[in-house]
């Protein structure tokens, strides 16, 4: 656990980079420091491993402060990420990701399980790139290393500054994603930097909102988007906060089970009637055995009475969503399909159900659900 | 993705066969060489051949050979020092000594030189004041006579007029006399076993001279015994033989010459260990060695481990051949009689070339290890936080150092230290500090920030990110500062000669003030070649002590 109290970071000119900070991060949490530029979430994140000073106020590291420690002593007990990275050029990738387990004079045997281990876990394969140097690999992989060393030690906490800020969007979506799933096994206290609101969202449990140095709101990310404390946070959560919450749920959680359905072979009639019973304008299509989606068939082509070979029209994956992506996903495919309901599929490809735009307006307008959708997702 | 680019640094390993090819032909090109014999064409420095005097001592097996004109021994000093004889002289006398004939010439006013065992009196003419006489006449009676055993006063005669008096506090005046000689000091072997543990020259002797038995070295004698059964015309005219060929010729299969031509520069403890060696070891068995292990080399290190110590073993022993070049009297003076061939002096009276290297190297190597403690010092420190204010200044100093010409520090420092060895390294250093201090610090700042910021973070305590990241980074900007700066200093040394440091610029100076290209050229040929040297020595400890993670392109 770690606790800011009343911490205050004033430079000699005067000026409070920090002002006044209380905040209480629970262990196992990821706490996002968020903020515009100067807002103080990087010194705040800084004066934690003592990077740099506090000037008044305390800092406890499991009811600590943490200026009881030398300063190396205590760095070493805590993972640091940057986004520059900062690996040694002249280190090997193995020799990197063992610098702090040698800090604390490990064996040799013990590092090297250690740093194979986490090089597996963070998906950089040791036999291939353990004996490699920094500049052989690609941005990515270079930050999935930087993630591995600061992971070293297993230190209890650990210490993110913007730790994939450097690389491209889609690198840093799958980056997001494993790291979340590392922090499933590893189950770290992390103080987590970043300027990317939907970064914040997506990877924090606890979101701090940073402004001049003053702690504006701290709240779970679904509160955050839902009951913005002023002007100022729903400004910087952004105009598209209903968008950004539906991000936070599940297709899984939002979908209706019950969709219109055909199986393959059913007459126009029985398409029609389908879609009279759902009041529908489309109807899907579905394997009679398997269950699996095969395609839809429209209202006005149904109507027009060519033969349902015609009618059907045969593209499964391109109108579903799957049962696991977001609802923001399953938004996006309802725009570009003219459909009132978007159909989701399992893994499978099995039609499991839809999702529909009433749907979606329901839940963002309803709070509390994203909190426990996202629990569930989590796990 | 740059994971393709794995290669190893620039590959030692594959070019080692192409290594042991040079040794293999330098090799050949010694031993080739080698066979030949030269004659030395300086005139001063290796005059004419033996001419001797034979005499049959009568009633004895003894032939006495008397050195009428020759050569003196190779690295020898030809000198004999004698007492000046007395006499009264007046100008003009046919039989007056050097010293009185130097005086004579020194001052036109010169009446009359009394020479006695300890006093040289001098009577004069000119209504010159006392004092200047004294003064101007000092010098060339100090010049003239062999003074290290004593010291000499000059003094106004309080009894005579006109007259100064010189004294030295030595039993009597001597002074010195060029004479060639066959050796250093007297060497006495009464029987042929002594002879073959005896000098070269003796072993020379006996190997080449069957009824020799006994031999008795003088500068100027030989005397030999031989068995009774010898027939002596043939005798004395093979000895006559042999001591010319012994002599004026020199082989061009030298030793190490490292070893053998300058053991003075040998510090002691490494001159235990190498005292086996020095009984010749001639150079083209070096460099045939050098062939086995650049290819045993090659044979264990087949995958292209840039070892340090691989490096090291070439570079020393590229140094070892080049030295021993260096050192190869006969071979400066067969290049430079082919480049002046109507020059009559080509290599300096003063020393060996090699003796001028290794003055030289002394030089640049003393005043390097100033610089580069020096330089690395200040470059850390005025990159670290607290002291990052002197930043400024030291650039400034530095670089003050630098603009400020190498001839003048010599000339300011010359007074104050005084001539010699200290002044010119302290130039040298003012000279050279200037490229370690700016790459230090300019390899240090290409640091990332973030590159120190994370290793900080980790929790490394200042010195071991000094140490661990900041210098390993930074080190190949580092090494190009002190390979800049010890080339520059190599040439920047030769200066050194006008404050007497001694070194290759000796023979420079004296070429320039003597107008003997020769001598010039004597001077700067090792020089420039010892610039080079050390440039491609540094080059590959550049490559060697620069981390590999670096060298990748990104």
């Amino acid at each position: 656990m770690i606790e800011f109290k009343d911490v205050i970071k004033e430079y000699p000119n005067g000026f409070r980079a920090v002002d006044n900070l209380n905040l209480t991060v629970h262990d196992g949490e990821i706490c996002v420091l968020i903020g515009p530029s100067g807002c103080g979430k990087t010194t705040a994140l800084r004066m934690v491993n003592r990077l740099i000073d506090v000037t008044r106020g305390e800092i406890l590291i499991d009811g600590q402060p943490n200026d009881e420690f030398e300063p190396e002593i205590l760095r070493r007990q805590i993972g640091y990420a940057i986004q520059q990275i900062g690996l040694l050029p002249h280190m090997t990738i193995r020799d990197n990701v063992a610098i702090v387990p040698r800090l604390l004079d490990w064996d040799e045997d013990r590092i090297r399980q250690r740093v194979d281990l986490l090089l597996d876990m963070v998906g950089i394969d040791p036999s291939i790139h353990g004996d490699k140097y920094p500049r052989q690999l690609s941005g990515g992989q270079q930050q999935r290393v930087g993630v591995a060393r600061a992971l070293g030690a297993d230190p209890p906490l650990m210490l993110m500054d913007e730790p994939f800020g450097a690389v491209d969007p889609i690198t840093r979506a799958i980056l997001q994603e494993e790291f979340l799933q590392i922090q499933q096994e590893v189950s770290k206290t992390i103080i987590f930097v970043t300027h990317d609101i939907d970064e914040a969202i997506y990877m924090g449990d606890r979101i701090a909102l940073l402004r001049a140095g003053r702690l504006v709101q701290y709240d779970s990310p679904d509160d955050l988007l839902a009951k913005p404390r002023d002007d100022f946070v729903r400004e910087f959560v952004g105009a598209d906060r209903s968008l950004k919450r539906l991000h936070l749920i599940s297709v899984k959680d939002s979908m209706i089970n019950n969709v219109p359905r055909c199986a393959q072979g059913a007459s126009l009639d029985e398409l029609a009637q389908c879609m009279d019973e759902h009041r529908a304008n489309n109807v899907f299509i579905i394997d009679e055995n398997s269950g699996k989606l095969l395609g839809w068939a429209e209202r006005s082509a149904v109507e027009s009475g060519a033969a349902p070979e015609e009618v059907i029209n045969y593209a499964p994956t391109s109108i579903a969503v799957a049962e696991d992506a977001t609802a923001r996903e399953a938004l996006s495919v309802l725009l570009s399909h003219s459909f009132d309901l978007t159909p989701v599929i399992d893994a499978n490809g099995i039609l499991t159900g839809g999702v529909s735009i009433q749907r979606l307006q329901d839940l963002v307008e309803a709070p509390g659900i994203h909190a426990a959708a996202q629990r569930e997702r989590g796990q | 993705m740059s994971q393709a680019k794995t290669a190893p640094a620039p590959g030692f390993g594959q070019r080692l066969p192409y290594i042991a090819l040079f040794w293999l032909l330098t090799t050949l090109l010694i031993y080739a060489v080698g066979q030949q014999t030269v004659t030395l064409h300086d005139q001063e420095k290796f005059i004419g051949d033996f001419d001797f005097a034979v005499e049959q001592v009568e009633g004895e097996n003894r032939l006495i050979f008397s050195l009428t004109a020759g050569t003196f021994l190779y690295g020898v000093t030809p000198e004999v020092i004698l007492p000046v004889p007395t006499g009264r002289f007046s100008r003009g006398d046919e039989n007056a000594p050097q010293v009185a004939d130097v005086l004579f010439d020194a001052l036109d006013s010169i009446r009359e030189i009394t020479i006695e065992a300890r006093t040289i009196t001098v009577v004069y003419d000119s209504d010159m004041e006392a004092e200047q006489v004294r003064s101007r006449l000092r010098r060339p009676v100090n010049n003239a006579v062999a003074n290290d055993r004593g010291t000499i006063t000059a003094e106004v005669s309080q009894a005579a007029e006109k007259t100064i008096e010189f004294s030295t506090s030595d039993d009597r005046f001597r002074y010195a006399q060029y004479q060639p000689a066959l050796v250093e000091s007297i060497e006495e072997y009464d029987s042929r076993t002594a002879a073959e543990a005896g000098s070269d020259l003796a072993r020379f002797i006996v190997a080449e001279s069957r009824p020799v038995e006994s031999l008795r070295l003088e500068p100027t004698r030989l005397v030999v015994g031989y068995a009774e059964s010898a027939a002596l015309e043939p005798l004395a005219r093979n000895l006559r033989e042999i001591l010319n060929d012994f002599h004026p010729r020199a082989s061009l299969a030298p030793d190490l010459w490292l070893l053998t031509a300058a053991p003075e520069i040998i510090p002691p403890l490494l001159a235990i260990a190498v005292e086996p060696l020095k009984t010749g070891v001639p150079l083209f068995l070096f460099t045939l060695l050098m062939v086995a292990v650049e290819g045993g080399i090659f044979f264990v290190a087949r995958e292209g481990k840039n070892s340090l110590l691989i490096h090291l073993v070439h570079i020393a022993s590229v140094f070892l051949l080049f030295w021993s070049i260096l050192g190869h009297e006969p071979l400066w003076d067969a290049i430079l009689h082919a480049i002046f061939p109507t020059s009559a002096q080509l290599v300096h009276p003063q020393g060996t070339v090699i003796v001028f290297a290794a003055q030289h190297l002394e030089l640049v190597l003393t005043s390097s290890i100033y610089i580069i403690s020096t330089g690395l010092f200040l470059g850390v420190m005025v990159t670290r936080e607290n002291f990052r204010e002197f930043l400024p200044l030291v650039n400034n100093v530095v670089n003050g150092g630098q603009t400020v010409p190498t001839l003048a520090i010599v000339a300011i420092m010359a007074p104050i230290i005084g001539l010699g060895f200290m002044p010119a390294v302290v130039a040298l250093i003012a000279y050279g500090l200037l490229p370690v201090v700016r790459n230090t610090i300019a390899g240090i700042e290409s640091v990332s920030v973030s590159i120190v910021d994370s290793a900080r973070g980790m929790g490394m305590t200042s010195q071991q990110i000094l140490l661990r990241t900041e210098f390993p980074i930074a080190s190949r900007i580092i090494m190009a500062g002190i390979r800049t700066s010890m080339v520059i200093n190599i040439g920047t040394a030769t200066l050194g000669a006008f404050v007497g440091s001694g070194g290759l610029g000796i023979p420079i100076a004296s070429g320039l003030s003597m107008t003997v290209d020769a001598f010039i050229l004597l001077g700067a040929i090792p020089a420039a070649l010892l610039a080079i040297l050390t440039d491609y020595v540094l080059g590959r400890l550049e490559v060697v002590l620069t981390p590999r993670g670096l060298l990748i392109e990104t």
